[in-house]
């Protein structure tokens, strides 16, 4: 045997054999799903089967939405856990189990995936990646992972992109996509569309400028890598001013939803870092935006920004929802997004990638914009509610905004649009003084204990905070709401059983609405608070409904803001735990499947 | 103003730069020097972003005031050692009536110096909370007694923090000793 053939067939032996860090083999051969796995093609991934959840929202679209409905708002009652597995992880749980015929891949804090039998729990292999001592997480989270072929992939937060062997749980090839030393981080669930792997980065608290990269989803080979923020010369570019757009933010740090159509995907970008307009200055594009990217090129095809020159941290990262729906009489290709600024805001997309704004409304207290454009969009601001350095105000919602990250929902069957939001919420916030830009230090301009105290309560947050709100999209009517006393970080999921599941709330509740009224049908007291997307998926003739607890990152920081503003001490104890249920006459089966 | 002691953070540095050809191993050992933890005889400085840096002096300050972040500069290269986020340290004039026994040890005339890294999960310490005289992590709130050599008041972090021994000489800080433990937040 050639030199030559020796090397590559130690190059095959390494890329098979499971790495350090996935503990574990695949057991019991005999009920072992992973035996028959089946490759997850473009074609599943768009037409995806009701029995699985392919992807983090469960669609392209980002409906979150799944049509099974065994479990439905008439017997909800008998919904009970069936079993439950801990991810041995501290810190916000905020992937959903992703499931592939029988297959489940969940994603936990600390960059770790642990493949389940999705049926019985058992665990089937489980990869962590190691990352630098150094690496301080301000972020520790993983928001799912992304399936294509029989590969898992898993954006880590030291900016690397790893792609696992879904049989195995070995590393397939580790793409970094930006260096975490200078800031950047990813905890986002990659898009895959086209053969691509798509990822975005995080840091706009380091002073980084956001990007989009695509990666070859078979050899990990960076395809494009397209800026949020334009470089001197390029379009937009006019609405920066000297050398700020090389630390204007604009990161991507949630997954874009994707139009296979046209072969674009929607993303949102953050806000402009430093968080202070004056530090500036201009409209600086495309942060606070929606950018559509041609996916075999990268290139930008259209955008549209939802406010110009962020003064208040309002990320506006969650990408819009794909629904093609009748608004006030029109047929519209539409994208809908709850924004962060507390509009929810309609738009159109066009065949040539371009987006038109449609419509917008307040859904929570907005007491910034003074008035939007109704041609354009764009809005114009009351001063008296724009923070800048040395000035500090007031201003609605608060920081963490209308809705954050948790993503929203839509149920083709009710019709309506499901929205966790935060009502009666402000912030109080100024700037003081930058010091120069440090290589992985915070560059915000705002001292983090006026972050950490900055809420501030409106009329009405004595009754609640929290909210779920549906909207009929045709009428542009909220047609019902559900309240919880302090915050909502609580992802929604809804499915054809005409239901609404999430949690969200400090008392780790995990509750669930009839779809069509918002009336609570059931509950269950988790170990820990959610903040985890939530998904279904059937296997041998049972639905399951399933949720990572495990709560912290922001939930747990606007608890503290809470504390230190309402005079009380609130304990919600760290801990990731999946929980799984299905219908009480299941369980039974269930159980002696496990204990087979 | 004139107190205070400017120094350029690396002339070295610069120097690697500018002579092509300098072996890899002569700029290995420089990067070295950047991440070795904090060695007896270096000064504590701040850098500004800009890779100047200032020599901190004790008498600038004041009594509990918001704590100075720092790092360890090589006296005789000029090598700030911030290659390292764990060398990071912070700097505070405390009462020395009003300190335990090891905080004393490890102070010079008041002034202490702590690992600026929260033992709980690594994010900065770099707030004070005047009221309670204790350093305070943003990330989940622990809350640490300068007076009592680090000590946890509040949780999560569970283990206190790291002490960097220090003398003064000339009015500047320097370090007398390594961490008295190891410096993050694994053990
Ligand atoms: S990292 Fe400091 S309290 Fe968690």
């Amino acid at each position: 045997m050639s030199l030559a053939k020796r090397f590559g067939v130690l190059a095959v032996a390494l890329a098979v054999a499971p790495s350090a860090f996935a503990v574990g083999e695949a057991t019991g051969a005999k009920s072992n799903p992973l035996t028959n796995y089946n490759p997850v093609t473009e074609d599943r991934l768009q037409n995806p089967e009701a029995e699985n959840w392919l992807q983090w929202r469960g669609n392209y679209e980002g409906w979150t939405y799944s049509s099974l409905d065994q479990i439905n708002a008439d017997n909800i009652d008998d919904l009970v856990p069936v079993w439950s597995y801990s991810t041995g992880e501290l810190e916000g749980h905020q992937a959903p189990p992703i499931v592939n015929d029988g297959v489940m891949f969940i994603s936990t804090p600390n960059n770790q995936v642990i493949a389940l039998n999705a049926e019985t729990g058992e665990e089937l292999w489980r990869y962590k990646k190691e990352i630098p001592e150094e690496l301080f997480q301000l972020h520790p989270t993983n928001r799912g992972v992304g399936l294509y072929g029989d590969k898992v992939y898993l954006a880590a937060t030291d900016a690397c992109l790893v792609a696992l062997d879904a049989k195995t749980g070995a590393e397939s090839w580790v793409t970094c996509v930006a260096d975490w030393q200078d800031g950047y981080y990813m905890t986002l669930s990659p898009l895959i569309a086209k053969g691509k792997v798509m990822v975005g980065v995080s840091g706009g608290e380091y002073g980084i400028r956001g990007h989009i990269t695509a990666v070859d989803a078979e050899t990990g080979k960076i395809e494009w890598k397209t800026h949020t923020i334009p470089a001197p010369g390029e379009p937009g570019s006019d609405t920066w001013k000297g050398d700020a757009w090389k630390t204007g933010g604009a990161s991507v740090w949630i997954a874009g939803t994707y139009d296979s159509d046209l072969g674009v995907a929607f993303y949102g970008t953050g806000n402009g870092g430093p968080w202070m307009p004056d530090t500036r200055p201009g409209d600086n594009l495309y942060a606070n935006s929606v950018v559509a990217l041609d996916v075999e090129t990268g290139d930008l095809k259209g955008y549209h920004q939802y406010h110009h020159n962020d003064a208040w941290d309002w990320d506006e990262v969650s990408p819009p929802v794909i629904i093609d729906y009748e608004h006030k009489g029109k047929k519209i290709k539409g994208l809908v997004h709850a924004g962060r600024n507390g509009v929810l805001w309609t738009l159109e997309r066009n065949k040539d990638g371009s987006i038109d704004f449609v419509d917008a409304e307040k859904y929570v207290k907005q007491n910034v914009f003074k008035s939007i454009d109704p041609k354009t969009g764009r809005p114009t601001y009351d001063p008296a509610h724009v923070p800048g350095t040395g000035k500090t105000v007031t201003f609605c919602p608060s920081l963490w905004g209308g809705k954050d990250w948790p993503p929203e929902a839509y149920n083709p069957k009710t019709g309506l649009f499901y929205i966790p939001a935060h009502e009666n919420l402000c912030s109080e916030m100024g700037g003081v003084k930058l010091e120069p830009r440090k290589s992985g230090e915070l560059y915000i301009g705002v001292p983090i204990a006026d972050i950490l105290t900055n809420i501030r309560l409106a009329d009405g947050a004595e009754d609640h905070i929290g909210e779920i709100q549906a909207w009929d999209l045709k009428k542009g009517e909220k047609v019902w709401q559900f309240n919880l006393k302090e915050m909502n970080w609580g992802p929604i999921l809804t499915t054809g059983g005409n239901l609404v599941f999430s949690g969200g709330s400090n008392d780790r509740m995990f509750r669930a609405l009839d779809a069509r009224t918002g009336e609570k049908l059931w509950q269950y007291r988790a170990n820990s608070g959610i903040t985890a997307v939530p998904s279904s998926w059937m296997v041998n003739g049972t639905q399951f409904i399933g949720v990572q607890a495990g709560w912290g990152v922001d939930a747990q920081r606007m608890q503290g803001a809470f504390d230190a503003v309402m005079d009380h001490t609130t304990s919600v104890p760290q801990g990731g735990v999946l929980h799984v249920f299905a219908l009480k006459k299941n369980a039974k089966k269930l159980m002696d499947a496990a204990a087979r | 103003m004139e107190r205070r002691s400017f120094l350029k953070s690396c002339a070295c540095v610069a120097a690697v730069g500018a002579t092509e050809g300098l072996s890899s191993r002569a700029e290995a050992a420089t990067k070295k020097v950047e991440i070795m933890r904090p060695q007896p005889g270096d000064r504590l400085v701040i850098e500004d972003g800009h890779g100047n840096a200032r020599a901190i002096s004790a008498s600038e300050l004041v009594l509990e005031a918001q704590q100075v972040l720092a790092f360890p500069q090589d006296p005789t290269t000029g090598v700030i050692r911030s290659g390292s986020r764990f060398n990071k340290v912070m700097v505070m004039r405390l009462d020395p009536a009003l300190m335990d026994e090891e905080t004393k040890t490890h102070s010079a005339d008041g002034v202490v110096a702590y690992s600026a890294i929260c033992t709980h999960q690594g994010c900065d310490v770099n707030s004070f909370v005047a009221e309670k005289k204790e350093f305070f992590c943003f990330c989940h709130y622990s809350r640490f007694n300068p007076y009592a050599a680090g000590k946890v008041t509040n949780g999560p972090a569970t283990r206190k923090l790291a002490m960097l021994p220090i003398e003064i000489k000339d009015d500047l800080l320097v370090v007398k000793d390594s961490f008295t433990r190891k410096p993050g937040y694994k053990q």
